[in-house]
């Protein structure tokens, strides 16, 4: 019988750790890996297969460009769904990003200006997704550094309008909402407040971030991956618990990996902040 | 009204060319440039990091400054094209004999083609490989059977002793090693194991990778082995090790 269950909190797979996943017993609830890394197959396809057989696994995409307006990568979904067939995760994510556009690419998660054409792209593409792997994927906020300037949306209102229309459901990174907070001017705890309280917040992530002074005296909050999670964000996550209940929630560490002993002990520090939070409701209730 | 098509077009312009034709559809109360900034810098992070991890050895042989110089001026003649990172820096070998730079290093090209094949059959699609039993099996049924082979496997035409070069930068201490032009084909592939393996490969051999390629039979190429006068014997030997060690594939797989 599997022990680890999505009450305790997970940790991001990385390579360097996945023997050690195998042979230690570890408290992690799951872990996430990044579906990318595990297109073909080979030896990190076989060891994500024999994580799987120990721990819940949630796949997240990072290069499908749902948010692209000229159309999904036919043979990058096919292969998600070959991972998803295979690997049967728990949750399915993806980003509300775009990444690609005319045949070029980056590494990176580009931003979407919130307009109702995008949307309307969004939500094609998201439904063409949930439609190819059969089942509901979860689409995660992004790390904002930049505005555009004709919008018709905020990005709350994108979101909530995104799930309301194509039945998606939401990853909401606490870290990418303080980064962008910070980075934009806007009320952290306003914008959790903005998403809409229905159920439809499946998973929470938590990161570090970096602070960069640019030239001007500027500083930028930079969603490395890189770091512990900062108290701010722990305080923000918090609060993120007492508006949406006890969700599923996954430590990011993505640069600079530390051992995997400092990974859960992040993972035990979001278990305790929500068993905290519990209490704390339940008392509220009594 | 622009278009999102216009505004992704331009962003990915300015990414991959440090101009900035985006900022007219930014928010600019922002400072803006500096913000684009941090896109172009991830990609160009993120795709040094792709090829470092793709080709170590020529990162080795160049040193990791003038890696991340000869990667700067790849990727703005060969951006990624597809969100699937694994299919990035297929196209180095061929950068690297017609980048000024590197063409001093002849040999260069041959190590990375061997890098790339080697980092391709890692993660190829896996595959049932052919046995003995399948194959003695399929050629009663048929005896004009072709052999398809895993999709790991790679095929090269080396122009130097690329494979001494690249075993040598496997070890922390690198000892000079002599170049040898010596034109031959090498064999990568990985095994049903996941062991990646890499052979030079006899011209016997050659013929029958190539009429495989060609979709000819099995018999068609033991004819043009034999007419080819090459020794059989030896053939033999390297065919049922290549069999033995997952290099074909059997049609259920």
């Amino acid at each position: 019988m599997q022990k680890h269950t999505l009450e305790r909190s997970g940790i991001g797979l990385r390579a360097c750790h996945a023997r050690e996943l195998l042979t230690t017993k570890t408290e992690i609830g799951f872990v996430e890996a990044h579906s990318e890394n595990y297109f073909g197959g080979g030896q990190p396809r076989k060891i994500l297969k024999e994580i799987s057989q120990i721990y819940p696994v949630t796949l997240h995409g990072v290069g499908l460009s749902l948010g692209r307006a000229d159309g999904l990568d036919q043979d990058h979904l096919r292969q998600i769904k070959s991972l998803v067939d295979d690997i049967d995760p728990v949750f399915v994510s993806e980003h509300l990003s775009w990444s690609g556009y005319s045949h070029i690419h980056v590494p990176d998660l580009l931003p979407v200006p919130y307009t109702n054409e995008a949307l309307d792209i969004f939500v094609d593409h998201v439904l063409e997704f949930q439609d190819k792997i059969d089942r509901q994927i979860l689409i995660e906020n992004p790390s904002n550094y930049l505005a555009f300037a004709n919008i018709d949306f905020t990005e709350m209102d994108f979101l909530n309008a995104l799930v309301s229309r194509s039945d998606c459901g939401l990853l909401l990174d606490i870290n990418n909402i303080t980064v962008s907070a910070h980075n934009l001017g806007i009320d952290a705890k306003a914008y959790i407040d903005g998403i809409i309280d229905d159920g439809r917040v499946k998973q929470f992530h938590l990161a570090g971030y970096q602070i960069n002074e640019h030239e001007n005296g500027e500083k930028i909050y930079i969603d490395t991956h890189g770091k512990p999670v900062y108290p701010e964000v722990w305080e923000l996550y918090a609060y993120a618990l007492r508006r949406f209940g006890d969700v599923p929630t996954l430590i990011e560490w993505d640069t600079d990996i530390p051992a995997l002993d400092v990974l859960i002990g992040e993972a035990v520090k979001a278990d305790n902040i929500r068993a905290e939070v519990k209490r704390a409701c339940h008392d509220n209730a009594a | 009204m622009t278009t999102l098509h216009e505004i992704q077009a331009s962003f990915i312009h300015d990414i991959y060319t440090g101009e900035r034709t985006s900022e007219d559809f930014l928010d600019p109360t922002l400072c803006t440039s500096a913000r684009l900034d941090i896109y172009y810098n991830n990609t160009l992070f993120g795709l040094t990091d792709i090829l470092a991890n793709a080709f170590p050895v020529v990162q080795k042989i160049l040193d990791e400054d003038f890696f991340r110089i000869l990667v700067k001026h790849y990727i703005r003649a060969h951006p990624q094209t597809l969100g699937n990172r694994h299919h990035f820096g297929g196209d180095i070998p061929s950068f690297l004999k017609s980048f000024p730079q590197t063409q001093k290093f002849l040999y260069l090209p041959d190590v990375a083609a061997l890098e790339w094949a080697h980092f391709e059959a890692e993660i190829a699609d896996d595959a049932v490989s052919l046995s003995f039993k399948d194959l003695l099996n399929g050629l009663s049924l048929n005896p004009y059977l072709s052999l398809k082979f895993h999709p790991s496997v790679h095929i090269l035409d080396q122009r130097f002793n690329a494979l001494d070069i690249w075993m040598e930068h496997q070890k922390v201490e690198v000892e000079a090693i002599h170049l040898i032009e010596d034109p031959h084909k090498i064999l990568v592939w990985r095994t049903q194991d996941d062991v990646v393996l890499i052979r030079k490969i006899s011209d016997a051999f050659g013929i029958l990778v190539t009429s495989c390629q060609n979709g000819e039979s099995f018999a068609d190429a033991m004819v043009k082995i034999e007419n080819n006068g090459e020794q059989i014997q030896d053939f033999q030997q390297e065919f049922s090790q290549a069999v033995s060690l997952g290099v074909f594939i059997s049609e259920k797989g």
